[in-house]
């Protein structure tokens, strides 16, 4: 006879791959997850996208893991990896857009000494998103090596979660963090010398 | 972290998050998939793809409520069905005991008999008994039930002397008090998987039902009332695996899947438990040997926690009986009580 059941404790949360699971039943259970999710995603495709394209692609991470959640493996009780790894590939598709934007940031350092009162107010909120120099920082890195630099820095995520999400060996996450960070170094170093 | 990975981090969480107005389009979106996805692809593409573009306007004002009621526990099931799937996934995350665990359970129970006094007629009772089982996670044929009796009501009839008195101990020793729904034929552990299990299940009930000798006399059953006898028999013994604290989580969680596929499964949201706690239940309605039998299985709203079930009978020409059980307890120790030297053993389960 099999063993029997455990404890009657009220379970704790349920945990992402239980939503999941119980959500190919019951397909408004994904909006849980959504729940839990999709602020720290918009957050993520914000700084690398802008609010406007974080609200379209925030939004499409979540339609796409809803359609693709039957491949989900359950074992993984934690799904940030995977909506992650969903949406660097959507912002993937958007390299130049970012690469645009990050210039856009950059150049706001080179209006320091503007004063007329529109442009001190372009530079405030410049200032708010991303230090200049970051964003000159983070322009000169290839798209591979950045989405792996901000998933360690925005997402916390570890090095097996990254491989995970990118479909990448963990050993090429190292090295991929490596080199941003030795990239990335020269303009936090200029900025704190000066 | 480091300096570099500390600024970008800052960065970030200094964004705003998104607007409310991009939240609930993202949810219509996502609600509009969900509500698309539960209909059913009978139709063309083109038909599904209109479905859909429809269904995107109907999420807004309908499907949507559901994502922003948040159904992280909170929603209830549309069906018995539902429910019982539900069930069976909380069955299922419950952790299986390890090795040299004990599973313990309390539940309290209270059943509705008829009891034969000599040359005093026939009285309807009801007694309540206090069940506590140890099962050991190794070896469950070793498990150990203390029973304890509780209150005696009459309902019809003298006062019977044959009952235990209020207080009574007894003891149980797991054999007879572990159950074996399969026939002696039918051999071997029940699988876990719900489809394999409702097919053996089937098929050992089959079985016993076509090789019952009618009674002399008496005209052999029909191939309908065969098959009624075999649906009967089916959802009994499910109902009887529900109920029994042995099955370990897999097997919980299979049988509760297969019961939700029995077709008289109703939900009702309206049960409470023995212990009076309100709770939202199965109803499986089946036929059994003296009229209609209910069988009502009560799960904690949210959790989905097994609380406890009724048992209820429709005997032609008389009212509904109850048996009802609520689980209080279930919890791990390290050890079982002895027997007590001179202890009654007891005659039931």
């Amino acid at each position: 006879m099999p063993a029997p059941p455990p404890q009657s404790a009220p379970p704790t949360a349920e945990t992402d791959a239980q939503l999941i699971e119980v959500s190919l039943r019951r397909p408004e259970r994904f909006g849980a997850l959504f729940d839990r999710h999709h602020e720290a995603i918009h957050r993520y495709v914000h700084l690398r996208l802008g609010e406007s394209a974080a609200d379209d692609i925030a939004a499409e991470t979540f339609l796409r893991a809803f359609r693709s959640r039957t491949r989900y493996d359950l074992s993984r009780p934690d799904a940030r990896p995977w909506l992650y790894g969903i949406a660097s590939n959507l912002v993937d598709g958007h390299r130049r857009a970012e690469a645009r934007r990050y210039r856009a940031l950059t150049r706001s350092a080179e209006v320091s000494n503007v004063v007329s009162h529109d442009e001190r107010v372009v530079q405030r909120v410049s200032a708010a998103v991303m230090q200049p120099r970051l964003a000159a920082g983070l322009a000169a890195l290839s798209p591979g090596d950045r989405t792996v630099l901000l998933l360690v820095a925005c997402a916390q995520l570890t090095y097996e979660e990254i491989a995970e999400a990118l479909g990448v060996p963990r050993g090429t996450v190292g090295s991929r963090l490596n080199r941003a960070r030795r990239k990335l170094r020269p303009f936090i170093t200029i900025e704190e010398s000066s | 972290m480091t300096d570099d990975l500390q600024e970008i981090k800052t960065s970030h969480d200094a964004l705003p998050g998104p607007s409310a107005t991009a939240i609930v389009k993202a949810k219509d979106l996502l609600a509009a998939e969900a509500l698309a996805e539960r209909t059913p692809h009978t139709g063309p593409g083109k038909h599904r793809l209109l479905l859909r573009t429809a269904a995107v306007g109907l999420a807004a004002a309908v499907a949507a409520v559901a994502f922003l009621t948040g159904a992280d526990g909170g929603a209830t099931p549309a069906n018995a069905a539902e429910l019982l799937q539900e069930a069976a996934t909380a069955a299922a995350r419950q952790q299986a005991p390890q090795p040299g665990q004990i599973l313990y359970v309390n539940r309290t129970d209270q059943i509705r008999m008829t009891v034969w006094g000599h040359g005093r007629g026939r009285s309807e009772v009801t007694q309540e008994i206090r069940r506590e089982y140890w099962i050991p996670a190794a070896d469950p044929g070793g498990a150990l039930t203390r029973l304890t009796y509780g209150k005696l009501r009459t309902h019809t009839g003298p006062v019977p002397t044959s009952m235990e008195t209020p207080g009574t101990v007894e003891f149980q020793r797991a054999g007879p008090c572990t159950v074996h729904v399969l026939s002696p034929t039918g051999g071997g552990d029940l699988p876990a998987d719900p489809d394999q299990l409702l097919t053996r299940i089937r098929a050992d009930a089959e079985a016993s039902v076509r090789n019952e000798q009618p009674e002399p006399g008496t005209a052999p059953p029909s191939k309908d009332q065969i098959e009624r006898l075999i649906e009967r028999t089916v959802t009994s013994r499910l109902v009887t695996l529900a109920q029994n604290p042995f099955p370990g989580p897999a097997l919980r969680a299979a049988v509760l899947d297969a019961l939700s596929q029995m077709p008289t499964a109703t939900m009702r949201t309206d049960l409470a438990d023995l212990a009076g706690r309100q709770g939202i239940g199965a109803s499986i309605r089946y036929q059994g040997p003296d009229g209609w039998e209910r069988a009502e299985l009560i799960f904690e709203p949210g959790t989905y926690r097994f609380l406890g079930w009724r048992h209820l009978s429709e005997p032609p020409g008389a009212g509904v009986q109850s048996n009802a059980s609520a689980v209080l307890e279930t919890k791990m120790v390290n050890a079982m009580p002895n027997i007590p030297a001179g202890a009654s053993e007891a005659v039931t389960c």
